[in-house]
């Protein structure tokens, strides 16, 4: 999965954390916005809140 | 009825309507490997040789495909004559197959070639009726028995074709794999039939598991490679293009977790697993690698085989 020249390991980083994924990505130099659409291409079910329906920033 | 044992020794000597004979060489192959006719034959056939061609030059099913061919000369030794002073001659001992090829290399390529010197190889022939002769032997398809010499390039004369032509000479080691035991395959294009790149991948520089890569082909000019970023910056910034292996055997798969482009250095930002990288004993060895050749031919990669880099933690 591309963002911006950057081809993220979707295996690796499925079901990984939000924090996990910017915390081992952050050197990319992507801005935050950048980083969570990344992160919620590769884990969309963590986008949604079981409970709420709303977006869940945390990716838990 | 007369006594004689030439039922066992001979054979019937009809011949099949438009029987097949080999024809012009168009390409010389390196093949050392062994298959079932049934499951090269047919419609199997080319996906066969496409698949052998894009493997690692270490695998054991590996198709060499040699430049194409631009000159045929036959080489061949005489049939050893013997005669009898009442007039009586006769083939006293079949002389072996040779031929002469010459082709079209570059001082980059025919160092690659001149490695097949002098070794006994199994060789296939691409004629060209899209025919690719080799050996039958008994259930299976192999390679005829050879030794190849690559000449070098030498300075043009200018009185001739021959600047960047250069010559190499295939001695078959049994007669009766031509002449007895041919068999052919054959293909519908030799487009996807095709030698392979070497690539050299380097380490430029290095911040913990975050790494600074390159890929390379050497060439003859001092000084001078070819970047494979120009040709391949966006397509080989793909996690799945790239393979890392660790442990004492290289056995165990390293993940790398992203690849990006680095268009200042040219290069490309390899990032491998965090955790386990960290967990690596200092000094730990990582080989990294382009994917296998026909990983990267699916990509739009073509024709390339990387040449490892060993990284040191």
């Amino acid at each position: 999965m591309k963002i911006s020249n950057v081809d993220f390991n979707e295996q690796f980083w499925a079901n990984k954390s939000l924090a996990e994924f910017i915390e081992g990505e952050s050197h990319h130099e992507l801005n935050k916005m950048q980083m969570e659409e990344a992160y919620y291409l590769i884990n969309p079910k963590k986008n949604i809140s079981v409970n709420t329906g709303k977006p869940d920033k945390k990716g838990s | 009825m007369s006594i004689s044992l030439c039922a066992s020794s001979t054979a019937n000597t009809g011949g099949i309507q438009c029987d097949i004979a080999p024809g012009i060489p168009v390409a010389l192959m390196v093949w050392n490997d062994t298959k079932t006719i049934a499951s090269v034959s047919g419609t199997n056939f080319q996906p066969f040789l496409e698949a052998g061609s894009l493997l690692s030059k270490s695998a054991a099913g590996k198709v060499f495909v040699f430049p194409i061919i631009q000159d045929v000369s036959d080489k061949s030794e005489g049939n050893k004559e013997g005669s009898l002073n009442q007039g009586f001659k006769t083939v006293l001992l079949e002389g072996k197959p040779a031929y002469e090829f010459k082709v079209f290399a570059g001082q980059s390529l025919v160092p690659q070639l001149r490695k097949f010197n002098n070794q006994s190889l199994r060789t296939l022939i691409l004629d060209a009726n899209n025919r690719v002769w080799g050996v039958k032997s008994g259930a299976n398809f192999i390679g005829a028995q050879a030794k190849i010499f690559t000449g070098g390039l030498k300075f043009a004369t200018g009185q001739n074709v021959e600047e960047g032509v250069v010559s190499i000479s295939v001695s078959y080691l049994k007669a009766s794999e031509l002449n007895d035991d041919a068999a052919f395959g054959e293909i519908t294009s030799s487009a996807g039939i095709t030698g392979l790149i070497d690539a050299q991948v380097t380490k430029i520089s290095n911040i913990a598991n975050v790494y600074k890569i390159g890929v390379e082909i050497a060439t003859a000019e001092i000084g001078s490679t070819i970047n494979l970023y120009d040709s391949y910056s966006t397509v080989l910034a793909s996690s799945s293009l790239w393979v890392a292996k660790t442990g004492a055997t290289f056995g165990t798969t390293l993940a790398i977790t992203s690849v990006a482009i680095d268009a200042a250095l040219s290069a490309w930002t390899v990032t491998f697993d965090s955790a386990a990288y960290t967990a690596l004993a200092a000094s730990s060895n990582i080989k990294l690698n382009l994917a296998a050749p026909s990983v990267l031919d699916a990509a739009g990669v073509d024709g390339i085989e990387g040449l490892e880099v060993i990284l040191i933690k």
